[in-house]
């Protein structure tokens, strides 16, 4: 059963990192930021204590709060990039490379640290699409979103190998540090239209 | 009292409460007498042994435990200490009269404890996440208030968060 549920995990993470690469509004942005958060949880706990690794679900859900306010009050900004289709086809081949890519290496990768075969293609596809996300855009929101989608792939990994409450702590700190500077940087891009 | 409290919480509490201040002078009076304080500390007291003045007696313990980890500062630090706080002091005094006194303080203060904390914490493997948080506090300092984020400053944010995953694996 658990197995099931893993590679349905899998199935949103793929669905929600490949959304976010191609998503220009920032409402269905943040949607799929949320729905990746939750796969993010559930294959943390996979070697987690649940109650450590809802400390994920929170957190995300908070930078995707946070993100979502500063949005909202940015939103004129924002809304002349929402009809950005240059360059769709690249962005489509890329990700399918990073696809295939990823479940070349997942194998051995799981191997090397333990984990089922679905949450270690989780955490290499997050960390792939995040990194391609980063690698094709200049806007400061989709940054953010790009580097919260490689942190998210780099915990999945991480808590097969680490579980130190500290640690847990300071990735919250961490995760929220980019959602604040997102929301840092539409506010002075507000500030700037009015 | 422990060496970590002293110099490293004690900072990051000030850095907070000047942040909720407005008047310029009381930012840098307080910012300049606390990291001055903070050098002639870590100058003059020694750590884990006790310093007898008159009737009291102190001990500075090395060690501070914090969620199951710890943040160690021995005797072996304090030059260091002297060094980073007595340059944030030189650095901090012209501040005012560049008109960005009311950011550089209270970030620059918690950007110095941070770092400090990185150089504390044990194992050290952890001071990838206390550098990233240092990262993610200087980006008010590092864009004006009036531009939008240059590709500078989202490449050096970019950067530096990559940089995390890979010291902590």
């Amino acid at each position: 059963m658990t197995d099931i549920l893993n590679w349905i995990a899998l199935l949103i993470v793929i669905v929600t990192a490949t959304g976010l690469l191609f998503s220009r509004d920032w409402r269905w942005s943040l949607g799929l930021l949320a729905g990746q958060y939750l796969s993010v949880f559930w294959m943390v706990q996979a070697h987690w204590p649940i109650s450590m690794a809802a400390s994920k679900l929170v957190t995300g859900w908070m930078a995707c709060a946070v993100l979502g306010i500063a949005q909202l009050n940015a939103g004129r900004v924002r809304e002349t990039e929402s009809t950005w289709l240059q360059g769709r086809l690249f962005q489509i081949f890329a990700a399918g490379m990073v696809l295939v890519a990823t479940f070349a290496i997942s194998l051995r990768v799981a191997t090397w640290l333990g984990l089922s075969l679905p949450v270690a293609l989780g955490g290499l596809l997050l960390i792939g699409l995040g990194l391609l996300h980063l690698g094709i855009t200049s806007d400061s929101f989709q940054v953010i979103l790009g580097l919260l989608t490689v942190l998210g792939g780099f915990e999945i990994l991480y808590a097969a190998v680490e579980s130190s409450a500290l640690v847990t702590a300071l990735l919250v700190v961490v995760n929220l540090g980019p959602a604040m500077a997102g929301a840092y940087f539409a506010n002075i891009a507000q500030e700037k239209a009015s | 009292m422990s060496a970590p409290l002293l110099w490293i919480f004690l900072p990051l509490a000030l850095a907070v409460l000047l942040l909720l201040l407005n008047n310029q002078k009381v930012i840098l009076l307080a910012a300049c007498l606390l990291t001055l304080f903070l050098t002639m500390a870590a100058w003059l007291l020694p750590i884990e042994s006790a310093l007898t003045i008159g009737q009291w007696t102190f001990k500075l313990s090395s060690s501070f435990q914090i969620l199951g980890r710890s943040l160690t500062l021995t005797s072996a630090d304090r030059s260091f200490l002297v060094l980073i706080y007595g340059s944030t002091f030189f650095w901090f005094i012209p501040a005012p009269s560049l008109q960005i006194a009311q950011r550089l303080l209270p970030l620059g203060l918690a950007i110095t404890s941070l770092l400090v904390a990185a150089l504390a914490v044990e194992p050290f493997l952890y001071a990838a996440l206390l550098i990233e948080m240092a990262v993610l506090l200087s980006i008010p300092l590092l864009m004006s208030q009036q531009q939008t984020p240059s590709k500078g400053l989202l490449r050096f944010l970019i950067f530096q968060t990559l940089g995390v995953p890979f010291i902590l694996f």
